[in-house]
């Protein structure tokens, strides 16, 4: 059996039906049981009062990594109803944000197994036919929610199909959150392909050997995440081929691949193949991609380049920036007229959008990331808009702004976040201890921000540096900080 | 290499990747200073300068600071 993205059904029911579709930490669910499943949750939620159809309110969805989280998101596609996935990494006031932003009707929560309201003011959205929407950190402090429609998951669903090759009924390991784009890789692929996807939560992450376990007796197959969180798997000695006889295919994405990561892991898995691919959320997970071949791995440029356009997709570089078009581009973001008139392009008939990630492209088609025009980065793989910390510091008591800057290595390689207030009242210059009323400020911004986007360390600085257009000067609070904190002067 | 020439040193190597400079009991996991992948980093430059694996399960223990660390060091690396 498979999941068709087309239809957004199940189909060829009667092929491996006894195979294991869905694994977590509870036990495995066959294809047969999660086609039960499916349509156990549809009529419950039809009991909750989900209405599905062109005029459906969306779902947001709580939990982790559980079967029962992607058997909703299985059950919004077939009903129609655009789901809103919310990882519990999130404080609860930010689940709760986003709820109201998309005027969710119900929130299911996939750990409890329950519906719950979700917002004052239930509502079907203006995009018709949306299969999700995604929130990714926003400048202005709010997070902003990322429409996408059904015909994109379909094309990428086509794409993993036809042109990876990742060959029959393969089992994916997928540790990446459903609020994360990139996760759709994992369950969209094990299921066009009517394979398993193998959900891995933080628990059996954390405990080194169990997860090697966990992915052996699951003949994992196809690994795909971020570079980071496999460069945390080097610490084990046990993650090689011999332990994973089954892992064929890594793939990667959100972060830049280098030389170096590559052969580390084909010390371990002499066989494996690596492919390297790009795509914001804006353009349903991936846009572009690259298997590294041994003419690439030769060359070894660092970092490897992101890859060709897809087939649907158009990739050009304007003015230095990756702009995207085709039918994988979002709608637009959720009420924001301001962002979609800037960030969003017609061309040839189809929907555009400018990324902000600067490229090059050259005479092969073949396209290298080469960094941020604003101020979003991407640590351990999350995508972060420093703008939306700096509004949450200035939240705090006795604050009069807040600014975060990304720490660098003089390779580019962002070491953690420094936060600075400055504080309502005059003080010294340069970098100074944070104001004793502020010391619970880790948990005071842990009730807005998810933990990947608090500061590892809040320093007051009486009178941020500013840049010609009078915003704090992140480059300039960076050098204050390396002076304070360096024993030798950092070289200018 | 006495204890203190290696707590030097290795405050050196943990200053390169965190871009802090830290004491001998600065802590470096329970601060987070150190992070999980700033901590691959760590164990990839000690095997290097000292050639000496840190065994993953006991990555906790010995990356607890700068004095733990060298200790470490002192009694499994190359002198």
């Amino acid at each position: 059996m498979r999941f068709d993205f087309s239809t957004y059904d199940f189909t060829d029911l009667t092929t491996n039906a006894d195979a294991v579709a869905v694994v977590d930490a509870q036990g495995a669910m066959t294809w047969s049981e999660l086609k039960a499943a499916t349509n156990a949750w549809i009529l419950a939620a039809g009991q909750a009062g989900l209405v599905g159809g062109h005029d459906a309110a969306p779902l947001a969805i709580s939990g982790h990594k559980e079967a029962a989280f992607l058997v909703a998101i299985l059950g919004c596609l077939r009903l129609g109803v655009p789901f809103v996935p919310v990882d519990v990494i999130n404080p609860p006031e930010r689940i709760a944000r986003i709820g109201q932003l998309v005027n969710a009707g119900l929130r299911y929560d996939a750990q409890a197994d329950t519906f719950l309201p979700a917002s004052d003011a239930p509502a079907p959205l203006a995009e018709k036919d949306l299969a999700y929407i995604m929130f990714t950190s926003g400048s202005t402090g709010d997070p902003k929610g990322v429409q996408i429609g059904r015909e994109s998951v379909t094309l990428f669903a086509g794409w993993i199909q036809d042109c990876l090759n990742l060959g029959t009924a393969p089992a994916f390991m997928d540790q990446m959150l459903f609020s994360f784009d990139f996760s759709l890789f994992n369950w969209v692929g094990a299921l066009a392909l009517g394979g398993a996807c193998v959900l891995c939560p933080r628990e059996v992450i954390a405990e080194r050997d169990a997860f090697i376990k966990y992915l052996a007796d699951t003949r994992i197959n196809v690994w795909a995440s971020t570079p980071s969180f496999v460069r945390q798997q080097l610490f084990n000695p046990d993650f090689n081929h011999v332990h994973l006889p089954d892992l064929r295919v890594f793939v990667f994405g959100a972060e830049s691949l280098t030389p170096p990561m590559a052969e580390e892991l084909w010390q371990r898995f002499p066989d494996v193949r690596i492919i390297n691919s790009y795509g914001p959320t804006e353009a349903t997970c991936s846009t572009t991609w690259v298997e590294i071949d041994a003419a690439l791995r030769a060359a070894a440029p660092n970092p490897f380049p992101i890859g060709r356009a897809k087939p649907y997709a158009d990739v050009f570089i304007e003015n230095g920036e990756i702009s995207i078009a085709g039918d994988h581009v979002m709608r637009g973001y959720l009420n924001r007229p301001d962002l979609n008139a800037t960030r969003m392009f017609t061309r040839n008939g189809k929907r555009g959008y400018r990324s902000g990630d600067l490229g090059e492209i050259d005479d092969q088609g073949l396209v290298t990331f080469r960094g941020r025009i604003d101020d979003q980065i991407k640590l351990h793989g999350y995508r972060i808009e420093l703008a939306e910390i700096d509004a949450a510091i200035a939240t705090l008591p006795g604050v009069r702004a807040g600014a975060t800057v990304a720490l660098r290595r003089p390779d580019g390689a962002i070491v953690r976040l420094i936060g600075f207030v400055e504080p309502a009242v005059a003080g010294p210059d340069g970098v100074q201890p944070l104001p004793p009323d502020l010391h619970e400020w880790k948990a005071v911004l842990g009730r807005r921000l998810p933990p990947y986007m608090i500061p590892s360390e809040l320093v007051a600085c009486h009178r941020f540096p500013t840049t010609s257009t009078d915003k704090a000067d992140r480059k300039q609070l960076a050098r204050l900080y390396l002076d304070a904190r360096l024993s030798k002067k950092p070289e200018p | 290499m006495d204890i203190k020439t290696i707590e030097t040193k290795v405050a050196d190597i943990i200053e390169g990747i965190i871009l802090t400079k830290v004491d001998p009991d600065t802590l470096l996991i329970d601060s987070g200073l150190v992070d999980s992948l700033a901590a691959v980093d760590l164990a990839l430059a000690v095997e290097r300068e000292f050639g000496c694996k840190i065994p993953p399960t006991e990555i906790d223990v010995h990356l607890e600071s700068v004095h733990t660390l060298a200790a470490f060091i002192a009694e499994n690396g190359r002198a």
